[in-house]
């Protein structure tokens, strides 16, 4: 059985997007090679390893035996996740939707009624208090349903109050209560143009914590998934204008299939095609932890390798390709075919440096800056061994690694591609430009801050200045650290002192 | 009676090789038609319960090998046990014999080796003491595990250190896949340290195999475009399996009376470990074979003993794994060569397969200059006139030499980088390696490396 995963979602945005995440997993789990035979209603399906990691099941009473192995099949699904907000409207919705609704029961759920009202201080302090074991409680119960819990993965933003205040609370809380448990966040950067007035405060409070608390952070800007968007919807158009007429509709359906996931609700929802991008991230992200492969990675090994630095644990990440290729040009379909192969080296430089396919915008262009570490996770069994070698040193040539990590490439592969795709590539990079978010966030924060603009808000629920104060330090303590890695492309020119053999014994020198 | 030897693949990549190594030897033994089925050494003997008479001759029982698996994750081991099951035809893993956590060990060296060292040691110990029980002359332990994870560096150099101190006498002998250079795995440059300093103060022999040449090897000498992690394996097996298989030992010098003609040894692994590790501060092996070639072109190919042993010999002193784009020009006996030193070697352990393998001029590889001058009785040559996977002649040499000097001081050089700033040693720290330790397991790679160039 693999490893499970205890997901929470925290404030609407995390709410959100977990609803499509849920929807996702669901579709993927359910729709897998071997089932699509069967039936594909759950109720005649096996709950297998991969299932449960994500899911609990309360199998149906009597056991089907099935070619002489004894299999459980579905029953009742649950999903392993706990539901925060602050207020209920998100959440109801959640618990109603048709297909996933039930997945969801209200021992996983923490509610209150009146929001956070934007205020960090709101969701940290007074909610965070009040509702703190109440939390707990909620993890413990999920927790005790795990043969062997691995991690923690929360999804919020940044903006709000519940997301960034309260999901801080948990963060520091699950630290305190599971110290051996890895903590991952996706957290939603707010925009610039962001319509909540207190958001540079809630960000930069809840950076502070961030860098204190989680092990990795994947920052996803709403900004980034909106192009990707707008990316997608260009290839549709100019896909179906070079098609004829006739043929328009099946290519149609068939390009309707990309990383923002099907589309259900009209093609205008923006926000639901955003959401599917990040929730397909977090699916490739743990799809080597669920299915086989030839060469696994386990989540714990992420933090490991591309957190060279315990403060400095910012991953961006990239996704390609955004759509499926020609079939002309798909690799499982033509593995011999040159130019389907150079289709998937391109998907290569493209996930892990092309501005377009990366979650989280950046102020400078990553590749001018000095990358700490990649790793690059790939799906489908067109992707060979040879390949992978072959692209990181490609991709090793092409950017400015840091001295010391010349070859900082993480690779994985698993064999399970994802729903309605040939393959595909995630590529995890830690690198210093991540600094310029951080202090641009700072510079925000500074322009309210300078006039003490709305402190008093914060102050009622119990924060001080030095709070502020001390928030603000550290966020710059982080970007100051990246900045002097930045650019050590090379070998200081006189090394420190080795070690050196003194007649046949060797004594450490320093 | 033949003495048996118990194997231990700890990790993804030792239990791939593993079973891919097992199999091959399966394969060979059931060519050469043995008729009681598999031999003793790496395989345990079915015990029929009902009268002889049951068994027909020549009906093939699946049989377990002595072999113990250890993953900290479990789908590794599911899926080698299932098809083990299925697609072997000639024995299955015991499930009895494997032992799959749920965590994995998250390419932390330390975790491995301190967490789940100390919370499973005993049990995996346990289990191989049990395999131990099975052997009528248990000889020693053949462990099989990767550098450059978690799991098989860590845990594995941890259960070294356990076995050998519990079975003092029988000899252990490490298998290490060196890591791509180009890196698959981040801190690999720490795990390979630390594992083999480890590995050096506890171990017998230690064989690398670098996963790049095995790459190579299938590039340029098997036509395989683009390899899978199965052909690498297979590649590797290939090496290891024809020192594995009996051969007959024979003399080198025509004086010498006591050595040679013993008959067919069944398990060289002892006696290569008696020959090569007779000097505690040389461990190092590496292992060298030809011909490559690819299976389909093996009818048409000719071979000869003195152009086998020619690039042989070429290999191994320019210390090149690969049997082309050699540099012939560094020879021995020009010592004016300038800036080529060839590579010395403490000893060499040569398996000769194949037709008229008696007969073949190995006075080349007695050569004394290839030695240190201290050294008696370097070498070693196994015959046997079987032919090996189909090749009419095969040879290899296990040698311990300065071979592995290069890629050692490469990951010594990038870990150096990366220890000087610090980088991820809190990863380590977190799991109670302290700094001190890692200074500890540099100084010792250092020694190693500076005893290897006195030579």
């Amino acid at each position: 059985m693999p490893r499970e995963m205890v997901t929470i979602q925290v404030g609407q945005c995390g709410n959100q997007i977990g609803c499509r995440f849920w929807e996702l997993a669901l579709r993927e789990h359910l729709s897998s090679p071997e089932k699509s035979r069967m039936a594909t209603s759950t109720s005649s399906q096996e709950y297998d390893d991969a299932m449960s990691s994500f899911f609990a099941n309360d199998p149906p009473d009597e056991d089907h035996l099935y070619e002489g192995w004894k299999k459980t099949m579905i029953g009742q699904l649950r999903a392993r996740a706990i539901l925060v907000d602050m207020e209920e409207s998100v959440v109801d919705r959640l618990q109603r939707m048709p297909q996933i609704g039930n997945l969801f029961n209200n021992q996983m759920r923490l509610t209150d009624v009146s929001g956070s009202g934007n205020n960090w201080a709101h969701g940290f302090m007074e909610y965070g208090s009040k509702y703190q074991e109440q939390f707990l409680d909620r993890v413990r119960l999920s927790v005790e349903e795990c043969s062997s819990i691995q991690s923690f993965f929360m999804m919020h933003s940044l903006g709000g109050g519940t997301g960034s205040g309260f999901g801080s609370k948990i963060l520091e809380s699950l630290e305190d209560s599971f110290p051996k448990i890895t903590r991952f966040a996706c957290s939603v950067f707010p925009n610039d143009d962001d319509d909540v007035i207190t958001s540079p405060y809630n960000a930069l409070l809840s950076a502070n914590k961030l860098i204190e608390h989680a092990d990795c952070v994947f920052p996803v800007d709403n900004q980034a998934l909106i192009d990707i968007c707008n990316h997608i919807d260009s290839h549709k158009k100019k896909s179906q204008r070079s098609t004829g007429f006739r043929s328009s509709s099946r290519m149609r359906r068939q390009d309707q299939q990309s990383v923002t996931g099907p589309d259900q609700q009209s093609s205008g929802d923006t926000y639901h095609k955003m959401n599917g991008i990040a929730a397909n991230m977090l699916l490739d992200l743990t799809a080597s932890v669920r299915f086989e492969g030839t060469l696994n990675m386990d989540l714990s090994e992420l933090p490991m390798n591309v957190v060279p630095y315990q403060r400095m644990h910012f991953l961006s990440c990239g996704l390609a390709p955004l759509f499926p290729p020609q079939q002309t040009l798909d690799i499982s379909r033509n593995p011999g075919s040159q130019r389907a192969l150079a289709d998937m080296d391109k998907s290569f430089g493209s996930a892990h440096s092309s501005p377009v396919n990366q979650l989280m915008r950046s102020p400078v262009p990553a590749k001018s800056s000095t990358y700490l570490a990649s790793a690059i996770l790939t799906r489908g069994e067109g992707i060979r061994v040879a390949d992978l070698e072959r692209n990181v040193k490609k991709l090793q040539s092409q950017v400015n690694m840091v001295y010391w990590n010349t070859e900082g490439f993480k690779v994985s592969m698993c064999s399970r591609p994802p729903v309605n795709m040939p393959y595909s590539i995630l590529s995890v990079s830690n690198n210093c430009c991540f600094r310029h978010t951080l202090s641009a966030m700072h510079t925000k924060f500074n322009r309210l801050y300078k006039a003490k603009a709305y402190v008093q808000h914060y102050e009622d629920y119990g924060m001080s200045r030095t709070d502020f104060d001390e928030a603000c330090n550290n966020v710059l303590g982080v970007v100051s650290e990246y900045a002097t890695l930045e650019g050590k492309t090379h070998p200081p020119a006189n090394p420190k002192r080795r070690l050196k053999p003194v007649g046949l014994n060797f004594v450490p020198e320093y | 009676m033949t003495s048996s030897v118990v194997s231990l693949q700890v990790g993804q990549c030792g239990i791939q090789l593993g079973t891919s190594l097992l199999e091959t030897i399966a394969g060979e033994e059931m060519n050469l038609g043995s008729e009681g089925g598999l031999s003793d050494t790496f395989f345990r003997q079915q015990r029929l319960v009902a009268s002889d008479s049951y068994s027909i001759k020549g009906v093939i029982q699946k049989t377990h090998p002595r072999s113990v698996l250890v993953d900290m994750e479990p789908k590794v081991i599911a899926s080698t046990v299932r098809s083990s099951g299925n697609e072997s035809p000639l024995f299955t893993f015991d499930p009895r014999s494997c032992f799959a956590k749920q965590s994995g060990s998250g390419n932390n060296w330390a975790r491995g080796y301190f967490e789940y060292g100390s919370q499973y040691g005993d049990d995996i110990l346990d289990k191989v003491r049990r395999e131990v029980e099975k052997c009528d002359m248990f000889r020693g332990f053949l462990v099989m595990q990767s550098l450059a994870g978690g799991t098989g560096s860590g845990l594995g150099a941890r259960l070294a250190q356990l076995l050998k101190d519990d079975f003092q006498s029988s000899f252990l002998l490490n298998h290490c896949v060196w890591p791509y250079e180009s890196g698959e795995v981040i801190v690999q440059n720490y795990n390979t340290l630390l594992t083999l300093s480890h590995l050096h103060d506890c171990s017998d022999g230690i064989i690398v195999t670098e996963n790049e040449t095995l790459l190579q090897t299938c590039k340029r000498r098997l036509d395989i475009a683009r390899p899978t992690f199965d052909d690498l394996n297979k590649v590797a097996a290939k090496g290891l399996a024809s020192v594995l298989l009996p051969a007959e030992r024979q003399s080198v010098d025509p004086y010498d009376f006591g050595g040679g003609g013993g008959g067919v040894e069944q398990n060289l692994l002892g006696d290569l470990v008696e020959h090569l590790c007779s000097h505690p501060a040389f461990k190092m092996l590496t292992l060298k074979s030809a011909p490559q070639v690819q299976t389909k072109a093996l009818d048409f190919t000719e071979f000869k003993w003195t152009t086998i042993l020619k690039w042989l010999r070429q290999m191994l002193i320019v210390s090149s794994s690969l049997d082309e784009t050699l540099d012939w020009g560094v020879k021995i006996d020009s010592g004016s060569s300038i800036n080529r030193v060839h590579c010395k070697s403490m000893g060499n352990f040569l398996v000769l397969r194949g037709r008229g393998a008696f007969d073949a001029d190995v006075t080349t590889f007695a050569d004394k200059a290839l030695y240190p001058s201290w050294a008696s009785d370097p070498l070693r040559v196994m015959c046997s006139k079987e032919s090996f996977l189909k090749h009419e002649m095969f040879a290899t040499v296990v040698s311990n030499s300065q071979a592995s000097i290069v890629p050692m001081r490469k990951v010594l050089d990038k870990a150096y980088n990366m220890f000087d700033e610090k980088a991820y040693v809190h990863h380590y720290e977190r799991c109670g390696l302290s700094h001190k330790d890692m200074e500890y397991a540099f100084a010792n790679i250092e020694d190693i490396i500076a005893k290897y160039e006195s030579l």
